[in-house]
């Protein structure tokens, strides 16, 4: 090691440029900011979608069945992705299904990052016997598929929207607690830690101000992986009948449907399909990118 | 090693006991349990004779007590569809789903493989970039849509394969290869990060320098140890690969355990719902002990006695 001059080291410190680093490393990544795009239209087609809709989504119209994409021989210009079975416009209404599939996979991870942080907390600071059992119950939950455990519960609780976001919320914390409660031990025997203990404060006072602070990169890691995943999940369970039901429209609904026509009109259960991939994939280079920025430890390869 | 495995699977007991507290708990949020086991046009006499001839008057947890030492034994009762034991109709169905499972796996291996492998030796070559990206693109697609895709692909327009039901071995190539690309991207990832990192080691750098050829150090000396990490997460895969068998297994009319399970679901069969879920979880539980077992025969290092 080249041993640097004293005087030089301050001006080697300073940041090159003003802009934050997590600018900087998006500006490196390009991949990432292609997610982010992609992620900033899934919203703002959720939140802003009834404005530029071409058509009214649910509006049946005898005429206009089964009419194929714009570009197509048969195809219309006033219907860019074609026509439903029902004659309606395939477009709309996967401008319209964007909304829950942000509803589902915002609110059913927010309710998964709160049991299971909650649990990886519990479990990792205060250890021995509620640690144990804690764990036994993660490593039981890892072993039921989580489709699996969705479909069985959202099936007998019966389908609905307000159902699938608990549902998928209430078997998807599992992640988050392993995570957090790793997390947990390796700070715990920290001196902050053992300080923070010396002058008295409560175990949640550490385990809320000095404990999670150091896990909250992970968390936000993995809740954005966590919501493609959800996503994903909605659409299959809604593509079995066991998620939202019609008239709600949604992208695993309008799959479901246009399977039965595959023979003749392609589009239908086409489209979806490639919505549902393009948001999963802009979530996951975005949740990759923050790994990268938020927690190099985390990083892979 | 014995008395470690002894070890291994005493600690099955307690996942054991969790399983049938989720699958009691699961049966019971559907709500009344007793309406599903009588006609609707029950008087309410019959529902209350049905109600304690099955225990289900008693307190939660003397059900739970009475109950576990059934669900161990593997023992969930009557399917109210088939009007047969619920377990011999899911085991009827288990060789199916390991086929495809089984099957899948090896589809992604051959595509995992060679593409992490490819991934690792690059390194941030245009190459390794797009497989990089391909693989995230298979990590994004829901499988059930991929196979779709491949069914309009290849049994609708150019009708090379059958797209439903079981016959030869054609008609397990399209579901299998749905579900292996579903996970290929997971493996893949792994491979090339444990990759590059055994590459990096200082007895790969001896091989190299004393002249052994380059195809030879990859395949003998690093890829053994690069595998271990890819092992570890074959217990999670196969959860993986059960839960993935359910909607394909619905795609594809594949006569499976998943399929059985989505149906069983749909007409609130609970006993055959129960049995499933235990029989797959069950399947994972012992995945993962394999998994912790070969380590031993993957790394000498490792010492069971300690």
């Amino acid at each position: 090691m080249k041993t640097v001059p004293a005087a030089s080291l301050p001006e080697i410190q300073r940041p090159r440029s003003a802009r934050p680093a997590w600018l900087r490393s998006l500006m490196r990544n390009s991949v990432g900011g292609v997610g982010l795009v992609i992620v900033a239209i899934v919203l703002i087609t959720a939140l802003a979608g009834p404005l530029f809709a071409p058509h009214d989504p649910a509006k049946l119209n005898v005429k206009t069945r089964y009419i194929p994409p714009a570009w197509s021989a048969e195809g219309d210009s006033r219907y860019l992705l074609g026509t439903d079975q029902l004659g309606r416009d395939v477009l709309s209404r996967l401008i319209y299904g964007a909304r829950v599939s942000v509803i589902v996979g915002l609110l059913g991870v927010s309710i998964s990052v709160l049991v299971g942080v909650t649990i990886g907390l519990t479990s990792g600071y205060i250890g021995g016997r509620v640690d144990n059992l804690l764990s036994r119950l993660v490593d039981t939950f890892m072993a039921i598929p989580f489709i699996i455990l969705a479909l069985a519960a959202v099936g007998f609780l019966g389908p609905g929207l307000f159902n699938l976001i608990i549902v998928l919320g209430l078997t998807g914390w599992v992640t988050f607690a392993r995570v957090v409660r790793g997390e947990v031990l390796a700070v715990k025997s920290m001196e902050y830690i053992t300080a923070a203990r010396t002058i008295g404060q409560s175990s949640w006072r550490i385990m809320l101000f000095h404990v999670l602070p150091n896990v909250t990169a992970s968390i936000i890691v993995l809740a954005t992986l966590q919501i493609a995943t959800v996503i994903i999940a909605e659409s299959s369970l809604s593509f079995l009948g066991m998620g939202v039901q019609p008239p709600t429209i949604t992208w695993g609904v309008m799959l479901s449907e246009g399977r039965n026509h595959l023979a003749t009109s392609w589009w239908l259960a086409t489209f979806p399909g490639v919505a549902i991939s393009l948001t999963a994939l802009g979530i996951i280079l975005m949740g990759d990118w923050l790994r990268d920025a938020l927690d190099p430890r985390l990083r892979q390869g | 090693m014995i008395r470690y495995t002894l070890l291994r699977l005493i600690q099955l007991i307690p996942s054991l006991i969790g399983l049938s507290i989720i699958l009691f708990i699961l049966m019971r949020i559907g709500g009344d349990p007793v309406a599903h086991l009588v006609r609707p046009e029950a008087s309410p006499d019959e529902v209350a004779a049905v109600r304690a001839a099955y225990g289900f008057d008693r307190p939660l947890h003397e059900q739970y007590l009475s109950s576990i030492g059934r669900i161990l034994a593997g023992d969930f009762g009557e399917s109210v569809r088939f009007r047969s034991p619920a377990m011999p109709l899911v085991l009827e169905r288990l060789p199916a789903t390991l086929q495809l499972a089984l099957s899948a796996l090896v589809v992604a291996l051959l595509i995992a493989i060679p593409a992490g492998l490819i991934a690792a030796i690059f390194q941030n070559s245009p190459l390794d970039i797009t497989i990089t990206l391909t693989s995230t693109l298979g990590r994004a697609m829901p499988n059930y849509w991929l196979g779709i895709m491949l069914i309009l692909l290849f049994g609708v327009q150019l009708r090379w394969l059958p797209v439903s039901g079981t016959g030869d071995w054609r008609n397990l190539v399209l579901p299998a290869t749905t579900l292996g690309i579903g996970i290929a991207p997971a493996l893949s990832r792994l491979l090339r990060s444990s990759m590059i990192e055994v590459l990096r080691r200082e007895y790969v750098v001896t091989a190299r320098a004393k002249g052994l050829k380059e195809s030879l150090v990859v395949l003998r000396h690093a890829m053994r140890n690069a595998l271990i990490p890819f092992v570890t997460i074959f217990g999670l895969q196969m959860a993986w690969l059960l839960g993935g068998a359910v909607i394909v297994e619905e795609v594809f009319a594949w006569p499976g355990m998943g399929r059985l399970i989505y149906r069983s679901v749909q007409v609130r069969d609970l006993a055959v719902v129960q049995a499933g879920v235990f029989i797959f979880a069950l399947i994972v539980m012992i995945a993962n002990l394999l998994v912790d077992l070969s380590y031993a025969l993957l790394d000498p290092r490792i010492n069971y006695n300690d």
